[in-house]
Protein backbone atom coordinates (compact mmCIF):
# COMPACT_ATOMS: atom_id res chain seq x y z
CA UNK A 1 0.00 0.00 0.00
CA UNK A 2 1.56 3.04 -0.84
CA UNK A 3 1.83 5.85 1.91
CA UNK A 4 3.49 8.64 0.54
CA UNK A 5 4.28 9.91 -3.00
CA UNK A 6 6.75 12.47 -4.65
CA UNK A 7 6.55 13.59 -8.35
CA UNK A 8 8.67 16.15 -10.11
CA UNK A 9 8.73 17.61 -13.38
CA UNK A 10 5.91 15.23 -14.98
CA UNK A 11 2.93 16.84 -16.56
CA UNK A 12 1.20 19.66 -14.70
CA UNK A 13 3.23 18.44 -11.29
CA UNK A 14 6.50 20.43 -11.22
CA UNK A 15 6.88 19.37 -7.71
CA UNK A 16 4.38 17.36 -5.48
CA UNK A 17 4.56 15.78 -2.15
CA UNK A 18 1.58 13.45 -0.91
CA UNK A 19 2.91 12.49 2.58
CA UNK A 20 -0.18 10.38 3.90
CA UNK A 21 -2.30 8.02 1.41
CA UNK A 22 -4.26 5.92 3.23
CA UNK A 23 -6.16 3.29 2.24
CA UNK A 24 -9.26 4.72 0.04
CA UNK A 25 -7.66 8.01 -1.53
CA UNK A 26 -10.85 10.55 -3.06
CA UNK A 27 -9.19 13.12 -5.75
CA UNK A 28 -11.45 16.00 -7.18
CA UNK A 29 -10.55 19.17 -8.29
CA UNK A 30 -11.68 21.00 -11.33
CA UNK A 31 -11.15 19.67 -14.81
CA UNK A 32 -7.70 19.81 -16.25
CA UNK A 33 -6.29 20.27 -12.28
CA UNK A 34 -4.29 17.35 -12.61
CA UNK A 35 -6.70 14.99 -11.30
CA UNK A 36 -5.51 11.87 -13.94
CA UNK A 37 -2.16 13.11 -14.21
CA UNK A 38 -1.54 12.43 -10.63
CA UNK A 39 -3.60 8.76 -11.33
CA UNK A 40 -1.08 8.36 -14.50
CA UNK A 41 2.81 9.17 -12.09
CA UNK A 42 1.53 6.34 -10.11
CA UNK A 43 0.57 3.93 -12.93
CA UNK A 44 3.54 4.85 -14.53
CA UNK A 45 5.91 4.34 -11.54
CA UNK A 46 4.26 1.00 -11.14
CA UNK A 47 5.11 0.20 -15.07
CA UNK A 48 7.55 -2.06 -16.24
CA UNK A 49 8.58 -0.60 -19.40
CA UNK A 50 8.33 2.85 -21.25
CA UNK A 51 5.46 0.49 -23.01
CA UNK A 52 2.52 1.81 -20.13
CA UNK A 53 3.78 5.07 -21.31
CA UNK A 54 2.25 4.53 -24.68
CA UNK A 55 -0.59 3.31 -23.35
CA UNK A 56 -1.29 6.12 -20.99
CA UNK A 57 -0.88 8.33 -25.11
CA UNK A 58 -3.66 5.92 -26.29
CA UNK A 59 -5.94 6.78 -23.38
CA UNK A 60 -5.06 10.07 -23.64
CA UNK A 61 -6.70 10.30 -27.12
CA UNK A 62 -3.69 9.22 -29.04
CA UNK A 63 -3.82 6.55 -31.88
CA UNK A 64 -1.92 3.63 -31.29
CA UNK A 65 -0.06 4.07 -34.76
CA UNK A 66 2.15 6.79 -35.54
CA UNK A 67 4.40 7.37 -38.20
CA UNK A 68 7.39 8.64 -37.08
CA UNK A 69 9.87 10.97 -39.84
CA UNK A 70 12.92 10.33 -38.46
CA UNK A 71 13.75 13.66 -37.17
CA UNK A 72 14.65 14.12 -33.29
CA UNK A 73 11.66 16.44 -32.83
CA UNK A 74 9.24 13.42 -34.67
CA UNK A 75 11.00 11.35 -32.34
CA UNK A 76 10.83 13.19 -28.87
CA UNK A 77 7.04 14.44 -30.01
CA UNK A 78 6.39 11.09 -28.25
CA UNK A 79 7.57 12.07 -25.24
CA UNK A 80 7.30 15.76 -25.27
CA UNK A 81 3.93 15.90 -22.59
CA UNK A 82 5.82 13.90 -19.62
CA UNK A 83 7.99 16.95 -18.88
CA UNK A 84 6.34 19.77 -16.83
CA UNK A 85 6.06 22.67 -19.36
CA UNK A 86 8.06 20.38 -21.93
CA UNK A 87 11.06 21.19 -19.96
CA UNK A 88 12.80 17.53 -21.32
CA UNK A 89 16.27 18.79 -20.00
CA UNK A 90 14.97 18.02 -16.30
CA UNK A 91 14.40 14.46 -15.66
CA UNK A 92 10.61 13.70 -14.76
CA UNK A 93 10.57 11.62 -11.40
CA UNK A 94 7.96 9.50 -9.35
CA UNK A 95 8.51 7.90 -6.19
CA UNK A 96 6.20 6.12 -3.91
CA UNK A 97 6.97 4.65 -1.15
CA UNK A 98 4.83 2.00 0.61
CA UNK A 99 3.91 1.55 4.25
CA UNK A 100 6.77 -1.12 4.99
CA UNK A 101 9.07 2.01 3.80
CA UNK A 102 9.81 -0.20 0.50
CA UNK A 103 10.42 2.72 -2.07
CA UNK A 104 9.92 2.38 -5.86
CA UNK A 105 11.36 5.39 -8.27
CA UNK A 106 10.85 5.87 -11.31
CA UNK A 107 13.04 8.55 -13.94
CA UNK A 108 12.48 9.49 -17.10
CA UNK A 109 15.25 11.50 -19.12
CA UNK A 110 17.42 12.02 -21.70
CA UNK A 111 20.98 10.78 -21.36
CA UNK A 112 23.31 12.89 -23.40
CA UNK A 113 25.70 10.65 -24.52
CA UNK A 114 23.38 7.99 -26.32
CA UNK A 115 22.37 10.07 -29.08
CA UNK A 116 22.63 8.30 -32.29
CA UNK A 117 20.46 8.68 -35.54
CA UNK A 118 17.19 6.25 -35.86
CA UNK A 119 19.20 5.88 -39.76
CA UNK A 120 22.33 3.97 -38.00
CA UNK A 121 24.29 7.11 -38.94
CA UNK A 122 26.02 8.70 -35.77
CA UNK A 123 27.56 12.07 -36.51
CA UNK A 124 28.21 15.17 -34.75
CA UNK A 125 27.56 17.50 -37.57
CA UNK A 126 25.17 20.24 -36.36
CA UNK A 127 23.34 19.84 -39.59
CA UNK A 128 22.33 16.65 -38.93
CA UNK A 129 21.17 17.14 -35.23
CA UNK A 130 17.78 17.25 -36.22
CA UNK A 131 18.18 13.42 -37.18
CA UNK A 132 20.10 12.65 -33.79
CA UNK A 133 18.13 10.83 -31.71
CA UNK A 134 18.57 10.78 -28.24
CA UNK A 135 17.21 7.34 -26.53
CA UNK A 136 14.19 8.45 -23.66
CA UNK A 137 15.24 6.37 -20.89
CA UNK A 138 13.15 5.10 -17.89
CA UNK A 139 14.95 3.94 -15.10
CA UNK A 140 12.95 2.13 -12.50
CA UNK A 141 15.11 1.83 -9.08
CA UNK A 142 13.53 -0.88 -6.38
CA UNK A 143 15.86 -2.10 -3.32
CA UNK A 144 18.25 0.68 -4.38
CA UNK A 145 19.19 -0.79 -7.78
CA UNK A 146 18.11 0.69 -11.23
CA UNK A 147 16.88 -1.09 -14.24
CA UNK A 148 16.91 1.24 -17.40
CA UNK A 149 14.93 0.28 -20.12
CA UNK A 150 15.73 2.44 -23.37
CA UNK A 151 13.12 3.61 -26.37
CA UNK A 152 15.25 2.79 -29.29
CA UNK A 153 13.46 2.91 -32.72
CA UNK A 154 15.09 0.15 -34.29
CA UNK A 155 13.90 -0.89 -37.98
CA UNK A 156 10.78 1.59 -38.42
CA UNK A 157 10.08 0.62 -35.18
CA UNK A 158 9.57 1.28 -31.36
CA UNK A 159 11.86 -0.88 -29.06
CA UNK A 160 11.72 -1.33 -25.80
CA UNK A 161 14.90 -2.60 -23.66
CA UNK A 162 15.20 -4.12 -19.90
CA UNK A 163 11.50 -4.78 -18.42
CA UNK A 164 11.52 -4.13 -14.94
CA UNK A 165 9.64 -6.27 -12.32
CA UNK A 166 5.85 -4.27 -11.82
CA UNK A 167 4.35 -2.90 -8.56
CA UNK A 168 0.40 -4.55 -8.91
CA UNK A 169 -0.98 -1.11 -10.17
CA UNK A 170 -4.67 -1.48 -12.09
CA UNK A 171 -6.02 1.61 -13.97
CA UNK A 172 -9.55 2.12 -14.84
CA UNK A 173 -11.06 5.03 -16.46
CA UNK A 174 -14.18 5.32 -18.98
CA UNK A 175 -11.31 6.41 -21.69
CA UNK A 176 -9.80 2.86 -21.56
CA UNK A 177 -11.22 -0.10 -23.30
CA UNK A 178 -10.16 -3.09 -21.67
CA UNK A 179 -12.42 -5.75 -22.83
CA UNK A 180 -10.07 -8.07 -23.42
CA UNK A 181 -7.53 -7.69 -20.62
CA UNK A 182 -10.87 -8.09 -18.79
CA UNK A 183 -12.11 -11.87 -20.37
CA UNK A 184 -8.38 -12.77 -20.31
CA UNK A 185 -8.06 -11.85 -16.51
CA UNK A 186 -11.79 -13.17 -15.76
CA UNK A 187 -10.46 -16.62 -17.42
CA UNK A 188 -7.44 -16.60 -15.41
CA UNK A 189 -9.55 -16.31 -12.24
CA UNK A 190 -12.00 -19.19 -13.62
CA UNK A 191 -9.57 -21.69 -14.50
CA UNK A 192 -8.40 -21.53 -10.45
CA UNK A 193 -11.87 -22.09 -9.61
CA UNK A 194 -11.65 -18.23 -8.07
CA UNK A 195 -14.54 -16.63 -9.98
CA UNK A 196 -17.63 -17.90 -7.98
CA UNK A 197 -17.02 -15.27 -5.41
CA UNK A 198 -16.86 -12.55 -8.20
CA UNK A 199 -19.70 -13.93 -10.01
CA UNK A 200 -21.79 -13.87 -6.69
CA UNK A 201 -20.75 -10.23 -5.87
CA UNK A 202 -22.05 -9.92 -9.61
CA UNK A 203 -25.48 -11.14 -8.81
CA UNK A 204 -26.02 -9.14 -5.93
CA UNK A 205 -26.50 -6.27 -7.88
CA UNK A 206 -27.66 -7.68 -10.92
CA UNK A 207 -29.88 -10.27 -10.01
CA UNK A 208 -31.07 -11.38 -13.70
CA UNK A 209 -27.91 -12.39 -14.20
CA UNK A 210 -27.48 -16.03 -13.65
CA UNK A 211 -23.48 -15.99 -14.99
CA UNK A 212 -20.36 -14.46 -16.11
CA UNK A 213 -18.01 -16.47 -18.90
CA UNK A 214 -15.21 -16.20 -21.51
CA UNK A 215 -16.57 -16.36 -24.99
CA UNK A 216 -14.96 -16.46 -27.91
CA UNK A 217 -16.21 -14.04 -30.58
CA UNK A 218 -15.30 -14.14 -34.35
CA UNK A 219 -12.43 -15.22 -32.87
CA UNK A 220 -12.04 -12.77 -30.28
CA UNK A 221 -12.72 -13.18 -26.70
CA UNK A 222 -15.08 -11.97 -24.62
CA UNK A 223 -16.78 -11.79 -21.46
CA UNK A 224 -20.30 -12.89 -21.76
CA UNK A 225 -23.26 -13.19 -19.09
CA UNK A 226 -26.19 -15.30 -19.31
CA UNK A 227 -29.23 -13.23 -18.13
CA UNK A 228 -32.85 -14.45 -17.31
CA UNK A 229 -35.35 -14.94 -19.76
CA UNK A 230 -32.44 -13.61 -22.54
CA UNK A 231 -32.06 -17.43 -24.72
CA UNK A 232 -28.24 -16.80 -25.76
CA UNK A 233 -25.08 -15.21 -23.92
CA UNK A 234 -25.03 -11.37 -24.35
CA UNK A 235 -21.25 -9.85 -24.43
CA UNK A 236 -21.39 -7.51 -21.57
CA UNK A 237 -20.11 -4.39 -22.80
CA UNK A 238 -23.68 -4.96 -24.93
CA UNK A 239 -25.71 -5.01 -22.04
CA UNK A 240 -24.73 -1.94 -19.44
CA UNK A 241 -21.57 0.33 -19.39
CA UNK A 242 -22.16 0.67 -15.53
CA UNK A 243 -22.04 -3.34 -15.39
CA UNK A 244 -19.12 -3.05 -17.90
CA UNK A 245 -17.16 -0.98 -15.01
CA UNK A 246 -18.73 -2.68 -12.27
CA UNK A 247 -17.10 -6.19 -13.83
CA UNK A 248 -13.70 -4.12 -15.12
CA UNK A 249 -13.23 -2.96 -11.10
CA UNK A 250 -14.04 -6.20 -9.31
CA UNK A 251 -12.10 -8.13 -11.77
CA UNK A 252 -8.94 -5.85 -10.54
CA UNK A 253 -9.75 -6.48 -7.51
CA UNK A 254 -9.69 -9.63 -7.31
CA UNK A 255 -6.46 -10.31 -9.38
CA UNK A 256 -4.57 -7.69 -7.73
CA UNK A 257 -4.78 -8.13 -4.24
CA UNK A 258 -2.73 -6.00 -1.63
CA UNK A 259 -2.47 -3.59 -4.86
CA UNK A 260 -3.99 -0.69 -5.98
CA UNK A 261 -6.44 0.61 -7.65
CA UNK A 262 -6.78 3.89 -9.67
CA UNK A 263 -9.94 4.77 -11.00
CA UNK A 264 -10.66 8.17 -13.02
CA UNK A 265 -14.00 9.14 -12.70
CA UNK A 266 -15.33 6.57 -10.54
CA UNK A 267 -18.85 7.66 -10.83
CA UNK A 268 -19.69 7.12 -14.80
CA UNK A 269 -21.95 4.52 -15.82
CA UNK A 270 -23.35 3.83 -12.64
CA UNK A 271 -27.18 4.26 -12.62
CA UNK A 272 -27.87 6.24 -9.66
CA UNK A 273 -30.13 4.12 -7.52
CA UNK A 274 -27.75 1.57 -7.41
CA UNK A 275 -24.76 3.60 -6.69
CA UNK A 276 -24.71 3.13 -2.69
CA UNK A 277 -25.03 -0.95 -3.30
CA UNK A 278 -22.09 -0.54 -5.85
CA UNK A 279 -19.84 1.34 -3.57
CA UNK A 280 -20.68 -0.73 -0.78
CA UNK A 281 -19.69 -4.04 -2.83
CA UNK A 282 -16.36 -2.45 -4.37
CA UNK A 283 -15.10 -0.76 -1.04
CA UNK A 284 -15.99 -3.88 0.97
CA UNK A 285 -14.46 -6.41 -1.39
CA UNK A 286 -10.91 -3.51 -1.35
CA UNK A 287 -11.10 -4.14 2.03
CA UNK A 288 -11.35 -7.80 2.00
CA UNK A 289 -8.45 -7.89 -0.60
CA UNK A 290 -6.37 -5.30 0.87
CA UNK A 291 -6.40 -3.15 -2.29
CA UNK A 292 -6.00 0.44 -1.83
CA UNK A 293 -7.59 2.74 -4.13
CA UNK A 294 -7.36 6.02 -5.23
CA UNK A 295 -9.78 7.33 -7.88
CA UNK A 296 -11.33 10.63 -8.96
CA UNK A 297 -14.45 11.91 -9.17
CA UNK A 298 -16.45 14.99 -10.12
CA UNK A 299 -19.68 14.10 -8.82
CA UNK A 300 -21.50 14.99 -5.73
CA UNK A 301 -23.60 12.24 -5.57
CA UNK A 302 -20.80 9.63 -5.49
CA UNK A 303 -19.34 11.84 -2.45
CA UNK A 304 -22.89 11.87 -0.80
CA UNK A 305 -23.48 8.50 -1.44
CA UNK A 306 -20.01 7.37 0.03
CA UNK A 307 -20.43 9.16 3.12
CA UNK A 308 -22.28 6.40 5.30
CA UNK A 309 -18.94 3.92 4.04
CA UNK A 310 -16.79 6.37 5.19
CA UNK A 311 -17.80 6.60 8.63
CA UNK A 312 -18.45 3.09 8.77
CA UNK A 313 -14.45 3.22 8.61
CA UNK A 314 -13.61 5.84 10.46
CA UNK A 315 -10.87 4.44 13.43
CA UNK A 316 -10.14 2.07 11.78
CA UNK A 317 -7.29 1.15 9.20
CA UNK A 318 -9.42 1.54 6.10
CA UNK A 319 -9.74 5.31 6.62
CA UNK A 320 -10.80 7.55 3.91
CA UNK A 321 -9.00 10.98 2.52
CA UNK A 322 -9.62 13.41 0.43
CA UNK A 323 -7.23 15.17 -1.98
CA UNK A 324 -7.89 18.28 -3.85
CA UNK A 325 -6.26 18.97 -7.02
CA UNK A 326 -5.53 22.65 -7.72
CA UNK A 327 -4.31 24.37 -10.84
CA UNK A 328 -2.17 28.13 -10.66
CA UNK A 329 -0.83 28.71 -14.52
CA UNK A 330 1.19 25.81 -15.45
CA UNK A 331 1.35 23.76 -11.83
CA UNK A 332 -0.42 21.74 -10.35
CA UNK A 333 -0.79 21.32 -6.51
CA UNK A 334 -2.80 18.67 -4.51
CA UNK A 335 -3.98 19.64 -0.90
CA UNK A 336 -4.59 16.24 1.36
CA UNK A 337 -7.63 16.44 3.53
CA UNK A 338 -7.88 14.08 5.38
CA UNK A 339 -11.76 11.91 5.90
CA UNK A 340 -14.08 14.09 4.19
CA UNK A 341 -17.12 12.85 6.13
CA UNK A 342 -18.10 15.92 8.22
CA UNK A 343 -18.19 18.43 4.64
CA UNK A 344 -19.83 16.13 3.18
CA UNK A 345 -22.53 15.49 6.18
CA UNK A 346 -22.42 19.27 6.03
CA UNK A 347 -23.39 19.48 2.41
CA UNK A 348 -20.45 21.16 1.79
CA UNK A 349 -19.44 21.68 -2.05
CA UNK A 350 -16.14 19.99 -1.49
CA UNK A 351 -15.36 19.06 -5.00
CA UNK B 1 -36.71 2.17 -3.49
CA UNK B 2 -34.81 4.74 -4.87
CA UNK B 3 -32.59 6.64 -2.40
CA UNK B 4 -33.66 10.16 -1.52
CA UNK B 5 -32.38 13.44 -3.47
CA UNK B 6 -29.52 14.64 -1.94
CA UNK B 7 -30.02 18.11 0.26
CA UNK B 8 -29.35 21.01 -1.07
CA UNK B 9 -25.79 21.90 -1.23
CA UNK B 10 -24.04 24.97 0.42
CA UNK B 11 -22.55 27.03 -1.69
CA UNK B 12 -18.80 27.79 -2.52
CA UNK B 13 -17.03 30.41 -0.34
CA UNK B 14 -16.81 33.66 -1.95
CA UNK B 15 -16.32 36.16 0.45
CA UNK B 16 -13.23 37.21 2.90
CA UNK B 17 -14.96 36.77 6.27
CA UNK B 18 -17.51 33.95 6.82
CA UNK B 19 -20.35 34.24 9.63
CA UNK B 20 -21.73 30.74 11.21
CA UNK B 21 -25.07 30.66 12.82
CA UNK B 22 -25.73 27.98 14.85
CA UNK B 23 -28.99 27.70 13.81
CA UNK B 24 -30.81 29.53 10.89
CA UNK B 25 -32.53 32.34 13.35
CA UNK B 26 -28.88 33.11 14.21
CA UNK B 27 -27.51 33.43 10.62
CA UNK B 28 -30.52 35.11 10.11
CA UNK B 29 -30.66 37.63 12.64
CA UNK B 30 -27.12 38.48 12.03
CA UNK B 31 -27.95 39.24 8.42
CA UNK B 32 -30.92 41.64 9.22
CA UNK B 33 -29.16 43.38 12.07
CA UNK B 34 -26.29 44.40 9.31
CA UNK B 35 -29.01 45.30 7.04
CA UNK B 36 -30.41 47.54 9.85
CA UNK B 37 -27.57 48.92 11.09
CA UNK B 38 -25.73 49.38 7.79
CA UNK B 39 -23.31 47.16 8.23
CA UNK B 40 -21.66 46.50 5.12
CA UNK B 41 -21.54 42.83 4.87
CA UNK B 42 -20.86 42.68 0.94
CA UNK B 43 -17.73 40.91 2.09
CA UNK B 44 -18.98 38.69 4.41
CA UNK B 45 -20.84 34.94 3.74
CA UNK B 46 -23.77 34.45 6.02
CA UNK B 47 -24.42 30.60 6.94
CA UNK B 48 -26.15 28.42 9.42
CA UNK B 49 -24.86 25.11 10.85
CA UNK B 50 -28.21 23.79 10.46
CA UNK B 51 -28.73 23.47 14.31
CA UNK B 52 -27.02 22.20 17.54
CA UNK B 53 -26.99 18.67 16.18
CA UNK B 54 -24.78 19.77 13.12
CA UNK B 55 -22.69 22.10 14.72
CA UNK B 56 -19.80 19.75 14.76
CA UNK B 57 -19.73 18.41 11.54
CA UNK B 58 -19.82 21.94 10.08
CA UNK B 59 -16.98 23.22 12.21
CA UNK B 60 -15.07 20.35 11.61
CA UNK B 61 -15.68 20.18 8.02
CA UNK B 62 -14.98 23.73 6.68
CA UNK B 63 -11.37 23.64 6.05
CA UNK B 64 -12.88 20.85 3.03
CA UNK B 65 -14.52 23.62 1.05
CA UNK B 66 -12.66 25.06 -1.72
CA UNK B 67 -10.88 28.21 -1.55
CA UNK B 68 -11.45 28.41 2.73
CA UNK B 69 -7.55 28.32 3.07
CA UNK B 70 -8.50 32.65 1.29
CA UNK B 71 -11.19 33.06 4.14
CA UNK B 72 -9.51 35.65 6.18
CA UNK B 73 -11.96 35.74 9.01
CA UNK B 74 -14.82 33.10 10.43
CA UNK B 75 -17.41 33.94 13.46
CA UNK B 76 -19.27 31.56 14.59
CA UNK B 77 -22.21 32.24 16.71
CA UNK B 78 -23.44 30.56 19.15
CA UNK B 79 -26.16 30.02 22.19
CA UNK B 80 -25.29 29.74 25.54
CA UNK B 81 -27.94 28.28 26.81
CA UNK B 82 -28.02 26.74 30.31
CA UNK B 83 -24.57 25.99 30.13
CA UNK B 84 -22.56 29.22 28.77
CA UNK B 85 -19.07 27.24 29.11
CA UNK B 86 -19.78 23.37 28.28
CA UNK B 87 -21.66 25.01 25.03
CA UNK B 88 -18.27 27.19 24.30
CA UNK B 89 -16.13 24.53 25.47
CA UNK B 90 -18.17 21.84 22.49
CA UNK B 91 -17.29 24.97 19.58
CA UNK B 92 -13.29 24.91 20.82
CA UNK B 93 -13.92 21.24 21.01
CA UNK B 94 -15.50 21.44 17.19
CA UNK B 95 -12.61 24.16 15.96
CA UNK B 96 -9.92 21.24 17.37
CA UNK B 97 -11.17 19.03 14.83
CA UNK B 98 -11.30 20.98 13.01
CA UNK B 99 -7.96 22.03 12.34
CA UNK B 100 -8.79 25.65 13.15
CA UNK B 101 -7.39 28.15 15.30
CA UNK B 102 -9.29 27.98 18.69
CA UNK B 103 -10.07 30.73 20.95
CA UNK B 104 -9.24 30.56 24.33
CA UNK B 105 -11.78 33.02 25.20
CA UNK B 106 -15.35 34.44 24.13
CA UNK B 107 -14.76 37.44 21.13
CA UNK B 108 -11.23 36.71 21.16
CA UNK B 109 -9.52 36.12 18.33
CA UNK B 110 -7.44 33.31 17.15
CA UNK B 111 -4.94 32.76 14.79
CA UNK B 112 -2.54 29.89 13.59
CA UNK B 113 -0.30 32.17 11.54
CA UNK B 114 0.11 36.12 11.88
CA UNK B 115 -1.67 36.29 8.74
CA UNK B 116 -4.07 33.03 9.02
CA UNK B 117 -7.55 33.07 9.12
CA UNK B 118 -8.83 34.82 12.26
CA UNK B 119 -11.43 32.58 14.36
CA UNK B 120 -13.63 34.32 16.95
CA UNK B 121 -16.56 32.37 18.64
CA UNK B 122 -19.91 34.88 19.81
CA UNK B 123 -21.78 33.54 22.08
CA UNK B 124 -25.48 34.80 22.36
CA UNK B 125 -26.87 36.63 24.44
CA UNK B 126 -24.21 39.38 23.86
CA UNK B 127 -22.44 39.56 26.88
CA UNK B 128 -19.96 42.56 26.98
CA UNK B 129 -15.99 41.78 27.24
CA UNK B 130 -16.66 38.33 26.65
CA UNK B 131 -18.38 37.41 29.60
CA UNK B 132 -21.57 34.55 29.84
CA UNK B 133 -24.97 34.72 30.63
CA UNK B 134 -27.45 31.90 30.10
CA UNK B 135 -29.67 32.13 27.37
CA UNK B 136 -29.52 32.37 23.79
CA UNK B 137 -30.50 34.60 20.83
CA UNK B 138 -34.43 34.67 22.15
CA UNK B 139 -33.23 36.11 25.14
CA UNK B 140 -32.36 39.30 23.00
CA UNK B 141 -34.89 39.23 21.24
CA UNK B 142 -37.36 39.33 24.02
CA UNK B 143 -35.93 42.29 25.46
CA UNK B 144 -36.83 44.14 22.04
CA UNK B 145 -40.23 42.73 21.73
CA UNK B 146 -41.28 43.18 25.10
CA UNK B 147 -40.00 46.86 25.06
CA UNK B 148 -42.36 47.31 21.57
CA UNK B 149 -45.55 45.28 22.71
CA UNK B 150 -46.11 45.42 26.84
CA UNK B 151 -49.45 45.01 26.45
CA UNK B 152 -49.09 41.43 24.98
CA UNK B 153 -46.16 41.40 27.72
CA UNK B 154 -48.21 41.73 30.44
CA UNK B 155 -51.07 38.94 29.06
CA UNK B 156 -48.26 36.76 28.28
CA UNK B 157 -48.01 37.16 32.00
CA UNK B 158 -51.56 36.32 33.15
CA UNK B 159 -51.11 33.71 30.54
CA UNK B 160 -48.07 31.93 32.29
CA UNK B 161 -49.36 32.13 35.97
CA UNK B 162 -52.06 29.84 34.40
CA UNK B 163 -49.90 27.05 32.96
CA UNK B 164 -47.72 24.46 34.71
CA UNK B 165 -44.04 25.75 34.29
CA UNK B 166 -42.23 22.83 36.44
CA UNK B 167 -39.04 22.50 35.71
CA UNK B 168 -38.50 25.38 32.84
CA UNK B 169 -35.06 26.79 32.70
CA UNK B 170 -34.27 30.54 32.34
CA UNK B 171 -33.62 29.35 29.12
CA UNK B 172 -36.13 27.47 28.39
CA UNK B 173 -38.90 30.33 29.57
CA UNK B 174 -37.32 33.19 27.21
CA UNK B 175 -38.15 30.83 23.95
CA UNK B 176 -41.71 30.19 25.80
CA UNK B 177 -41.91 33.94 26.34
CA UNK B 178 -41.10 35.06 22.75
CA UNK B 179 -42.91 32.22 21.01
CA UNK B 180 -46.07 33.49 22.92
CA UNK B 181 -45.70 36.76 21.55
CA UNK B 182 -44.31 35.67 17.61
CA UNK B 183 -47.69 33.59 18.15
CA UNK B 184 -49.30 36.15 18.53
CA UNK B 185 -48.50 39.28 17.09
CA UNK B 186 -48.09 37.21 13.53
CA UNK B 187 -51.53 35.63 12.76
CA UNK B 188 -50.59 34.47 9.23
CA UNK B 189 -49.00 31.81 10.85
CA UNK B 190 -48.70 31.67 14.58
CA UNK B 191 -45.76 28.74 13.83
CA UNK B 192 -43.79 31.62 12.47
CA UNK B 193 -40.07 29.87 12.99
CA UNK B 194 -37.22 32.53 13.86
CA UNK B 195 -35.32 33.20 10.73
CA UNK B 196 -38.60 35.07 8.96
CA UNK B 197 -39.32 36.69 12.67
CA UNK B 198 -36.51 38.34 12.78
CA UNK B 199 -37.13 39.74 9.50
CA UNK B 200 -37.58 43.66 9.67
CA UNK B 201 -40.45 43.61 7.20
CA UNK B 202 -42.48 41.41 9.67
CA UNK B 203 -42.34 44.49 11.97
CA UNK B 204 -42.02 41.74 14.63
CA UNK B 205 -38.58 42.85 16.35
CA UNK B 206 -36.83 46.24 16.20
CA UNK B 207 -33.62 45.68 15.54
CA UNK B 208 -32.90 48.77 16.48
CA UNK B 209 -33.73 48.32 19.85
CA UNK B 210 -30.33 49.48 22.07
CA UNK B 211 -29.84 45.70 23.05
CA UNK B 212 -28.56 45.00 19.96
CA UNK B 213 -25.87 47.80 20.06
CA UNK B 214 -22.90 45.99 21.23
CA UNK B 215 -23.82 43.19 18.76
CA UNK B 216 -23.89 45.71 15.87
CA UNK B 217 -20.75 47.04 17.16
CA UNK B 218 -19.08 44.29 17.37
CA UNK B 219 -19.84 42.79 13.88
CA UNK B 220 -19.34 46.51 12.54
CA UNK B 221 -15.47 46.22 13.43
CA UNK B 222 -15.21 42.12 12.94
CA UNK B 223 -13.62 42.58 9.52
CA UNK B 224 -10.71 45.28 11.42
CA UNK B 225 -10.47 42.89 14.33
CA UNK B 226 -9.73 40.14 12.69
CA UNK B 227 -7.00 41.91 10.55
CA UNK B 228 -4.96 43.54 13.34
CA UNK B 229 -2.33 41.48 15.03
CA UNK B 230 -3.66 38.64 17.79
CA UNK B 231 -2.05 35.74 19.60
CA UNK B 232 -0.96 33.08 17.45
Amino acid sequence: MIKSLEVKNFRCYKNLYLRDLKHFNIVVGEGGSGKTSLLEAIFLVAGASPEVWMRLRQWRGFSPIFRLSGTRDSYESLFRDIFHNFEKHKPASIRMVEYNDRARTLRIFYPKQDGYSPGGKNSNDAQENAYLVEPITFGWTTKGKEQRSRVDVKDGLLRFSGFNNVYPVWFTSPAINEGLTVATLFSELSLKKKATNLVNAIRTLYPNVQDVSVESIAGELALCVSIDDVPEKLPIGTISSGLTHFLSIMVAIFTNPFGVLLIDEFEVGFYYANLEKVLEVIFSFCQEHNVQVIASTHSYEFLRTLLPIMKQRQGTEYEFALLRTQRTGSESAIKELGDPSAAVESNFEVR
Amino acid sequence: MSPAPPPDRIPPISRDFLIVGEGQGDAAFVRYLCATRKIDISNFQIEDAGGTGKFEAYISGLRFRPKFDLTKGLLIVGDNDDSPDENFSNIQNHLKKGKLPRPAQRLQVAKHTADGLAVVVMMLPYTSGGGATRGSLETLLLKSVNDSYPAIGTCIDTYRGCIPAKGRTNNQEDKFRLRCFLTALWVDEPNISLQYAVSPSKELIDLNHECFNEVAAFLRGFANLCTTPARV
